[in-house]
């Protein structure tokens, strides 16, 4: 494990360039089950990943793009010294921060175990293992973000996860599953998760985990459907429920430091969902003790959107769109690099309105993650 | 003075077990929920305030007439009455259906001499042969304009088991309205992230769960095999049907190969296969935004007027349209119902 004294960034030639471009969602993954086995305590490590006949264990009920084949990993980002996308973080470093331009790089591992012990083991193996790989000797240009990542199914054990690496950095946000096996984000059974992250300036934010086990797929109310695009498109839906939950159940009363980022989960919803907030609001204030202000006010101070995956639609209607919502403020440039949905950075700007370019590229984030003005340049920057 | 068509009216028993009077003999002592008994009660009752106390709200068609025709301007409404729920005994919730059928013809549509009321043929999709029997038992009602089915849903409605019911539908050129039902039933939280802690979070969460509905509806194929099926969605939720549609199209160009069979962007099935009933919870709160915002997916074609009498949630049609233009809301008081039901020559041939 490396401790915070042992990071020392290597400062020495790189020129400093300025920060243009903040991605909020790329996912490292463990170059092999071994390395990511060898940070997790001994007792532990035949438990969280039991050997069995599985081959390919697909992870998913629901599955996205050629998955079986590539496991919907951007196949030209697999590093040529071997392992699966966005397993070598010097191949990464080059594809996304110096050919795509990204200047600071949000890491988002994605894991997840049946059982609270067990998940909040898995958990701390990763923030071990990504503030080993790709925080410390990995990140001496400094231009990668790490997330700190909670099981949700144990709020105590959780914060102290967050008090563990809270000096770090590099350890930017936390990350906290949205599939909560039903229980909403603003119940106060998160109320630790929230005080820990809001006392150290963290921001928490959720983003898709795993399907299995099986009760980590939402329920969706009227049933689920049986393909990944009905599934995932009414996926904006899960955080629409916390949101509102969020909101309508005090957590920003309780939690006025919190900051809330919605990851992978749209962000052209937010309006109509903030307008349909007020208005019951607006008419059964009595029914909600809770909330002290207008709802759309805690979403405007409170809460942030990234945007991959940006909606495929006529460029003038979209931008018109976006426009129209005046959300500039809370929307956040993503890549979800290395997956197969990725966003190119250059083929998104052109999709904002040229006012919120600066916000949603870089300085909606640069505020949010406290990020510096300039980062080390890379060799061919 | 242009016409109005309120799509969206739920008509009550005077008294729950009035019920009782339209079961057959083996039912009528069966225990079967209140229509405002449920989890998710809004405090003080579901309706309008001022119209419990002299009979149950919604419950006399005199007054009914008087406060929609009247009073609020309308010149046709949809009458589409709650059942009680997805009771667990499926066998049970037909014959309640039936009995809900019985009374609104009985007690609405039969004595309204007027032609202003029409109903809805109520249908409990988890018995499917049932469903299809009731449809066939009253689809040639001259009254009766659609078919009417709960939100509520243990699977969503594009899944295969249903779709004899929407093939009956079809067949009779009947659409089939999906609406918030009353009662209680064998049901799911309601919102994605589990059990709402406040009323209003149910309230304001719950009609977006017909998006699911319209989602599986679409990719399943179901609008690509029946062309004649129309479905309505009575509680709204327009408001998130742009971010979503969008999102739907551009996953399904992904995804063609796990459902060849539609052919299309899945937004293209919108104007033949969709509508929505006005509600008070859609829509800009600024109403400077209100017409721009419609013309996003083309919701002048897909809104019709609903004031959702009696419910507390009730609007008049200057409030549902308030930000719109002519057209627009030409559109919304009765265009799009008047093409959609075939009701109302009298309203096509008015001015506006």
């Amino acid at each position: 494990m490396t401790t915070i004294s042992e990071i020392r960034p290597d400062t020495s030639d790189a020129r400093d360039i300025a920060v243009t471009i903040v991605d909020t969602d790329v996912h490292p993954l463990p170059v092999s089950s071994s390395v990511l086995k060898s940070y997790a305590p001994a007792p532990w490590r035949d438990r969280l990943w039991p050997t069995g006949n599985a081959v390919t264990p697909v992870p998913y009920f629901y599955d996205t793009p050629d998955s079986y084949k590539t496991n919907s990993l951007r196949v030209d980002a697999k590093p040529p010294r071997g392992g699966a996308p966005g397993s070598d973080p010097e191949f990464a470093a080059q594809q996304l921060l110096v050919e795509a331009g990204v200047s600071i790089a949000m890491l988002e591992p994605m894991c997840d175990a049946q059982l609270p012990d067990a998940e909040h083991v898995l958990k701390a193996t990763y923030n071990d293992w990504l503030a080993d790989v790709w925080l410390a000797a990995a990140n001496w240009h400094g231009r990668w973000r790490g997330a700190i990542s909670i099981t949700a199914q144990d709020p105590h054990a959780a914060a102290r996860e967050i008090e563990r690496w809270a000096g770090h950095p590099y350890m930017a946000e936390v990350l906290m599953t949205p599939q909560t096996r039903g229980i909403p984000f603003g119940s106060p059974h998160f109320d630790p998760i929230y005080a820990a992250a809001s006392r150290h300036g963290l921001p928490v934010a959720t983003h898709l985990m795993g399907q299995t086990p099986y009760e980590l797929i939402p329920i969706y109310p009227v049933g689920n459907p049986a393909h990944w695009h009905d599934f995932f498109a009414s996926w904006p839906l899960l955080y629409v429920s916390h949101l509102m939950s969020l909101v309508f159940d005090g957590a920003f009363d309780r939690h006025p430091d919190l900051r809330i980022v919605f990851v992978e989960g749209g962000f052209t919803w937010a309006l109509p969902m903030m307008w349909r907030m007020d208005r019951i609001w607006e008419q059964r204030r009595g029914d909600l003790p809770l909330v002290r202000r207008r709802p759309s006010d805690y979403v405007r101070e409170h809460v942030r959107f990234t945007t991959q995956p940006l909606e495929e639609v006529d460029v003038v209607v979209y931008r018109e769109y976006i426009e129209m919502m005046g959300l500039g403020d809370n929307i956040m440039f993503s890549t979800d690099y290395p997956h197969w949905s990725y966003d190119a950075p250059q083929w998104a700007i052109r999709r904002f309105p040229a006012e919120q370019r600066e916000r949603i590229m870089r300085g909606n984030a640069m505020e949010l993650y406290r990020l510096p003005d300039t980062v080390k340049a890379l060799p061919g920057e | 003075m242009s016409v109005v068509i309120d799509s969206n009216v739920q008509p009550h028993f005077r008294y729950n077990a009035e019920i009782r009077r339209y079961l057959p003999a083996p039912h009528k002592l069966r225990a079967i929920p209140d229509v405002e008994q449920q989890w998710y009660q809004a405090p003080g009752g579901d309706y309008r305030a001022d119209l419990y106390g002299d009979g149950y709200p919604g419950s006399d068609p005199e007054t009914v007439a008087h406060h929609l025709f009247e009073q609020g301007g309308a010149d046709y409404a949809v009458l589409n009455p709650l059942t009680r729920g997805n009771i667990a005994d499926y066998l049970l919730n037909s014959r309640i259906c039936a009995a809900v059928n019985d009374w609104l013809l009985d007690r609405w549509l039969e004595p309204d001499a007027t032609g202003r009321f029409l109903g809805t043929i109520r249908v409990n999709p988890e018995d499917v042969r049932g469903a299809v029997a009731e449809i066939e038992r009253l689809a040639d009602h001259p009254k009766m304009v659609q078919i009417g089915i709960p939100m509520q849903s243990r699977e969503p409605y594009g899944k295969p088991m249903f779709e004899p019911i929407w093939e009956a539908a079809a067949a009779h050129g009947l659409p089939v309205a999906v609406h918030i039902n009353g009662g209680n039933g064998v049901d799911y939280p309601p919102t994605f992230a589990g059990h709402a802690y406040t009323y209003p979070g149910y309230a304001a969460f719950m009609p977006l769960n017909s998006f699911v509905h319209l989602a599986t509806l679409i990719i399943e194929g179901v609008f690509g095999r029946l062309p004649d099926l129309r479905f309505v969605f009575s509680d709204g939720g327009y408001d998130i049907l742009t971010p979503l549609m969008w999102r739907l199209d551009t996953f399904w160009m992904s995804m063609r190969d796990q459902t060849p069979w539609v052919d299309r962007f899945p937004s293209q099935y919108l104007t033949d296969h969709v509508r929505y009933c006005t509600s008070a919870l859609d829509g800009p709160t600024d109403a400077g935004l209100t017409e721009r915002w419609f013309e996003f997916t083309d919701k002048s074609d897909l809104v019709m007027y609903g004031s959702n009498y009696p419910h507390w949630s009730t609007t008049a049609p200057a409030d549902a349209t308030a930000g719109l233009n002519d057209e627009q809301r030409a559109k919304v008081l009765w265009r799009n119902a008047s093409e959609l039901y075939g009701i109302g020559t009298r309203a096509q041939g008015s001015p506006t």
